[in-house]
């Protein structure tokens, strides 16, 4: 009896697994499998609702036009602008939110889709996008970035719709610079169409396999750590909890900023196409965005923490989430060690435990938790220029360099860009933001090969110059604006002047300067600043 | 270019960028700063050799007639087809604190 009954339980058990396999054979993630029936339901219904009047609409459920299009949500959000302004699209506020989360998550990008293109997504101000095809350059960047083409994907047909938009809706496209030079027309619509449809086509296997990959719950506890450039580093905790679906969440923040300014706060955050995290925070009553990507296992986030009245003054954060399991150093602060000065040194991570090494130096621990861990430190020996720190079995996985001396500094961005704004006008001033960097010559003892050395943030005297022969005729350092203590450039307020020549606005063509001082050493370094106007079109991705 | 004489800041730049043979050299635009509209003539925020010499000046002058023709169309509203209405002002120069900014954010 016994014995029939073992077998009994052997062949449910065997059967049970046949069952479950074929069925997990069955349920394998449909193309949407993070969309429920109910949400694509819904969505068809509102695209019909806004849209259907000039899209037509299949009995599949896809409408013309938009489904032959993928973008992110900044793309999406910009073309339903386009809809209202071109077309005099009525869309409800709640809609156009809707219709950009509904979008993005069933036409959206890949992680991998759009790695290439974050700076400016993020609103990371003074970008020079790489140039890797000066056709498509001349082509689509001479008016706006680069950026806004990659992140689009589409077949040849909607390339050649899209240039038939822009010659429909631009009268003079033809004419400018880099256009009239070309058979502009034949070009956008042949070569430069199918140039696009092979780099950035509609389907593509990073965006099937990314619908396949379910969505990561990203509640729980964070550590987060970055950078204010100009500033220093910041680093601290974030909690977050599930506000409502599996998309939407509140957080908390409890941040220690540069010289020991405590910043809390909190908001929530909205996660589109399962990895674009877009939040929005109050931090010490400075209201703050977040556009950050998150890894495909859920357990890191990447992007900027940023001024939602001035996105040109934001941190670069990173953010991992504490598990019992990960042992690891996210941060050393300052990033490098001079010789002969005994330095207070912050070490930020996870579950931290076990005695600080760092070669070539003698420690002595000021404070010790599993977030962070403060050290005295005195270099009594440059070990190969660079060390490592470790703690108990957790090594940083980025080099610290011990060093004598800085040998050369540079400023970054080497040509950067601000906007005159305010007095009275509809739009702010952009500021621009400098930072010296410090860094050894490397083995080579030459500067500005492959192996030198980066130190990170040195301090720095700032100044600024005229450019030219032209700027200093013009008194552009007179009147373009202000360079602070701390290398922020903080232009002069927009409008024509009357008392410059021309009457003209408060631009300007500026030498920057960064002078370092320290044991003796004087370095010097130079960066191009255009002083400018302000414009009059600030989409997300401009 | 020997028998040609610059009349203006702008000629005499476009005559320092070309070499012996006449040839124009490769324009800095595309290297600037993204998101510029930069390879127009003028262009919007930046003039093709990287400064703001060659701009109008001040921009409020020349505002309108560059921008009807779309002549930086992702920086400045156009008003031939896309903003027609936008901030219709009288003089530019005296009333741009009502110049309006267009693309509407969701807040």
């Amino acid at each position: 009896m016994q014995i029939k009954k073992t077998l009994y339980l052997i062949l449910t058990a065997c059967l049970s697994f046949i069952l479950f396999s074929c069925s997990s054979e069955k349920n394998e993630p449909k193309l949407t499998s993070n969309i429920t029936d109910e949400v694509k339901k819904a969505g068809i219904e509102l695209i019909s609702e806004n849209c259907s009047g000039c899209h037509i609409a299949s009995k599949q459920g896809s409408f013309s036009r938009i489904s032959a299009i993928r973008k992110t949500p900044e793309g999406w959000d910009m073309n339903i602008v386009r809809m209202m302004i071109f077309h005099g699209v009525e869309i409800e506020k709640s809609d156009r939110r809707k219709l950009v989360k509904y979008l993005s998550d069933t036409q959206g990008l890949a992680p991998s889709e759009t790695a290439g293109f974050r700076d400016i997504l993020e609103r990371k101000h003074n970008v020079i996008e790489p140039t890797e095809d000066q056709d498509l350059m001349n082509m689509c960047a001479r008016c706006h970035t680069y950026t806004r083409v990659a992140l689009q994907r589409r077949d040849v047909n909607e390339w050649q719709n899209l240039v038939h938009m822009h010659l429909g809706q631009w009268a003079s496209i033809e004419y400018h610079m880099l256009a009239r030079e070309r058979d502009w027309r034949a070009d956008a619509l042949g070569s430069v169409s199918e140039k696009l449809a092979k780099k950035y086509p509609f389907e593509t296997e990073a965006w099937n396999e990314w619908q396949k990959t379910p969505w990561k719950d990203m509640s729980g506890e964070w550590r987060i750590i970055g950078h204010i450039a100009g500033t220093g580093d910041i680093e601290g905790t974030m909690s977050i909890s599930k506000a409502q679906g599996n998309d939407q969440y509140k957080t908390s923040f409890t941040l220690n900023f540069p010289k020991g300014e405590k910043v809390t706060g909190g908001g929530k955050a909205l996660v589109y196409s399962g990895y674009e995290w877009r939040g929005t925070a109050k931090l010490n009553d400075v209201k703050y965005r977040q556009i950050w990507a998150a890894s495909s296992d859920g357990n890191s986030m990447k992007g900027r923490f940023f001024k939602k009245s001035n996105p040109e003054e934001g941190i670069e954060i990173t953010a991992l989430r504490k598990q019992d399991t990960v042992h690891t150093i996210m941060s050393v602060t300052p990033s490098s060690l001079a010789t002969r000065t005994e330095t207070e040194i912050t070490i930020n991570g996870i579950n931290l435990s076990g005695d600080v090494h760092i070669e070539g130096t003698k420690i002595t621990v000021k404070s010790q938790t599993p977030d962070r861990i403060v050290i005295l430190a005195t270099a009594e020996s440059t070990p190969d220029q660079s060390s490592k720190v470790t703690i108990g079995k957790s090594t940083y996985d980025k080099a610290f360099p011990i060093y004598k001396a800085v040998d050369y500094i540079k400023i970054t961005p080497e040509y950067g860009i601000s906007r005159v704004g305010g007095g009275g006008g509809a739009t702010a001033k952009v500021k621009a933001q400098f930072e010296a960097i410090g860094y050894l010559n490397g083995k080579d003892g030459v500067k500005g090969t492959k192996d030198d050395i980066r130190l990170g943030m040195v301090f720095v005297t700032w100044s600024h110059e005229n450019f030219n022969e032209d700027a200093a005729k013009m008194q552009d350092k007179k009147y373009a604006g202000i360079l602070t203590k701390r290398g922020t450039f903080i232009p002069a307020i927009a409008g024509p002047n009357p008392v410059r020549k021309y009457g003209t606005n408060n631009v300007g063509d500026l030498r920057i300067i960064a002078v370092y001082e320290k044991n003796g050493v004087k370095l010097t370094a130079e960066a191009h600043l255009i002083a400018t106007v302000q414009r009059w079109n600030n989409p997300p991705i401009p | 270019m020997k028998r040609l004489k610059a009349l203006n800041k702008k000629a005499h730049q476009f005559i320092l960028s070309t070499d012996k043979e006449g040839d124009k050299k490769e324009v800095f635009a595309m290297q600037n700063i993204a998101g510029c509209t930069t390879s127009t003539d003028p262009g919007w925020e930046v003039d093709p050799f990287g400064g703001v010499a060659s701009l109008c000046q001040p921009m409020e002058a020349d505002l309108y007639g560059c921008a009807d023709p779309c002549w930086w169309p992702a920086a400045v509203p156009d008003t031939v087809n896309t903003y027609p209405n936008w901030s219709k002002l009288e003089d530019t120069r005296k009333n741009w604190r009502k110049l309006e900014s267009v693309f509407p954010e969701d807040d």
